[in-house]
């Protein structure tokens, strides 16, 4: 692979930003120590989802859902955890290793007789708004929903996407602007006027017809334009009223146009929808309010397929056996759907279907597919002090609810798909339960419950543990709002290479 | 390949041949730091190299241009981290910081500060930087072993340095 001539380094002509730049990687890489190892191909990355060693009784539910039971983003959170977790292993092997549960499972969490009944709650989150698909394919039902709000995001640097369609939704028509800080330069092409500014036009780069590229304000702009002609475009864009710091579009003022997204930030709300239809597939809808943010959206427009609206649909064949469509928007929302069995035009138009959904329309849903699940045969039921645990499902666990004494269930759906264990946070009155429970007997020393995080708050977490019909579980009450750091996974020579984590389900 | 324990009955991956072996010992050393400068994390860093690894040695018998194929696929791991780290830290913020590694001498002091406004960099734009001029790869040679465009390597690279020169007057 040669580059033309002039992308080739020349060392005497880089500056001293690039000769300072050079040293500092080549500085920090010599001084990072690396490990002598031998391969080992048995040991798997952390990419790489560990199986079990057994199965449970019934033979094993690989589950509708195969592979490794993620969802295009649970598998990114479970990476993410395990990652945490390796990290955290590397910390517990300088230290001596993590030690071994009584019962013979992997675990690092502090044992305690039970779980304290009355400590203050924290606040409980808002259910929703959230995002929440309004199309499925005949026979699916809700089997479960869980939200999962966080804080507000912020990515102060980043470009700026905004998005001009016309009011009446007419097709085939739009602008796709994309504002970087700074002026930047133009390129090839053919000189015109914007607004004022010199700039250029040239064939699209983007997701238009082709691209207007200009700078004004101390922003460098690139309008890819779909559906217009370059004298309406030119019209329309000269009509942008800017924002103070020309950094976003306040608004536009040409007749039939309107701002279709304001990708400033805030909180996100994520809603994970697991569904189900008679023959036990499984189809798993998890949406965002704004996860994407603008980073993640300029990532994703590289790697798919453009749509007229500014939309970007990326097909995820990261793990082949799990196909996966992930739709985001320039305003943060998205939406990824995972599903064996359906193609790719199926698990677009799933996620081209989702809407906003207020607080009762999302609790009705969750109570409708808790009502489905309560209908599930009973794997196991184990009592322990707070209440009692019940895995439901048939080869597999489809779901795990814990019953407090005297208070009605509360369930989370296996939106892993894993065939010999669950986890689940659960948080009734506002108060965070972890629950996770595996098949008892059938998985390695080395497997079972692990702690995911390095956070100190777990020292005082108390923790309930219970047998029954197979399967083992154990039940914690963390203090605080440090409750997302339970999970199940496995420790190969002393490092910890997989985990689930835990969506929270609200009682 | 199945994952198996110890204490494992089922199939084991195939034992790696010497040849692998040796390229193992020879290669990993300089994947890790490359996937250390991408990623900025020692222990990730060391699993994506060994999941390249772990890719090679399943169709060993299939590559002609292993060292090839173990850069093309760590980069790419790389990048697939680091694209999914940034759409995940917002939802679930599990990663803890890396541990920082301890300046050795003067240049690496010198280096830190470097390091540090590099890292503040949009990921895409650090990424290409890293390849630009750790591997002095050419913007073609970048975009081939990325999949990008050319001209995108180039803005990256321009917006990078000029992204890295405010950093560093600050």
């Amino acid at each position: 692979m040669t580059g033309p001539t002039d992308d080739v380094l020349d060392p005497t002509a880089a500056d001293d930003v690039e000769r300072r730049l050079r040293a500092a990687l080549r500085t920090r890489a010599r001084d990072l120590p690396v490990a002598d190892e031998v391969f080992d191909p048995d040991r798997p990355s952390i990419l790489t989802e560990p199986e079990p060693t057994a199965r449970p009784a019934a033979g094993g539910r690989r589950g509708p859902i195969r592979g490794s039971g993620h969802t295009g983003r649970s598998r990114g959170i479970a990476v993410a955890a395990a990652a945490a977790v390796a990290l955290t292993a590397l910390v517990w092997r300088g230290a001596g290793g993590p030690a071994s549960a009584p019962d013979g499972s992997f675990g690092v969490i502090p044992e305690s007789t039970s779980v304290p009944s009355s400590p203050a709650p924290p606040a409980s989150p808002p259910i929703g708004p959230g995002l929440t698909a309004t199309w499925l394919p005949p026979g699916f039902t809700v089997v479960d929903v869980q939200v999962t709000p966080s804080p507000a995001a912020t990515d102060v640097a980043a470009p700026v996407y905004q998005t001009l369609v016309p009011e009446s939704g007419g097709p085939g028509r739009s602008v796709l602007l994309d504002i970087q800080p700074g002026d930047g330069g133009f390129g090839d092409g053919e000189p015109l006027t914007v607004n004022g500014h010199p700039g250029i036009t040239r064939p699209s780069k983007d997701t238009g017809d082709y691209d207007v590229v200009w700078n004004e304000g101390g922003s460098a702009i690139s309008a890819s334009v779909t559906g217009l002609d370059r004298a309406a475009a030119l019209d329309l864009l000269a009509t942008l009223h800017w924002a103070g710091d020309h950094r976003r579009v306040a608004s536009v003022g040409a007749p039939g146009w309107r701002l279709d997204s304001d990708p400033a930030g805030g909180s996100n709300v994520a809603v994970t929808a697991v569904y189900s239809d008679a023959a036990g597939h499984q189809l798993t809808v998890g949406t965002s309010t704004f996860e994407v943010g603008r980073y993640g959206f300029t990532g994703l427009k590289l790697r798919g397929a453009a749509q007229p609206d500014g939309s970007v649909v990326v097909a995820d064949r990261f793990d082949p056996a799990r196909p996966t469509v992930m739709v985001a928007w320039p305003d943060g929302r998205s939406a990824t759907v995972v599903g064996t069995g359906l193609d790719d035009d199926t698990m677009t138009r799933i996620a081209l279907s989702i809407r906003p959904a207020g607080d009762a329309e999302l609790r009705a849903q969750r109570a409708g597919g808790w009502a489905h699940m309560a209908e599930q045969p009973r794997l196991s039921t184990m009592s322990v002090p707070a209440g009692t645990v019940t895995v439901v499902g048939q080869d597999g666990p489809a779901g795990v609810c814990l019953t407090l004494t005297g208070r009605d269930p509360v369930c989370a759906a296996n939106s892993f798909g894993y065939p010999d264990r669950i986890s689940a946070g659960l948080l009734i009155d506002g108060r965070p339960y972890a629950v996770a429970a595996t098949v008892q007997g059938a998985v390695s020393p080395n497997y079972g419950f692990v702690l995911v995080s390095s956070s100190k708050a777990w020292a005082a977490s108390p923790v309930e543990r219970a047998a029954g019909g197979g399967w083992q579980v154990l039940v914690t009450a963390p203090a605080g709002d440090d409750y997302r750091d339970i999970g199940v996974g496995s420790v190969i020579d002393g490092r910890v290479t997989s985990s689930s984590s835990i969506p929270w389900a609200e009682g | 390949m199945e994952i198996v324990t110890t204490s494992g009955g089922r199939r084991a991956a195939v034992e790696p041949s010497p040849q692998f072996e040796a390229l193992y010992r020879a290669e990993r050393p300089d994947l890790v730091r490359l996937a250390y400068l991408l990623v900025r994390s020692p222990a990730v860093a060391e699993e994506l190299v060994h999941e390249a690894f772990i890719r090679l040695h399943r169709r060993w018998a299939d590559v002609e241009n292993p060292p090839g194929f173990l850069r093309t696929a760590t980069v790419r791991l790389c990048f697939t981290w680091s694209s999914r780290q940034r759409m995940e830290r917002d939802r679930l913020q599990l990663v803890p910081p890396a541990a920082p590694v301890p300046a050795a001498d003067a240049a690496a002091a010198d280096a830190d500060e470097m390091w540090e406004a590099l890292g503040r960099l949009d990921p895409d734009r650090r990424n290409v930087l890293v390849l630009r001029y750790y591997t002095d790869l050419s913007h073609a040679e970048i975009a081939e072993l990325t999949g990008c465009a050319v001209a995108t390597v180039r803005t990256r690279v321009h917006r990078g340095l000029a992204d890295l020169r405010k950093e560093i007057t600050r």
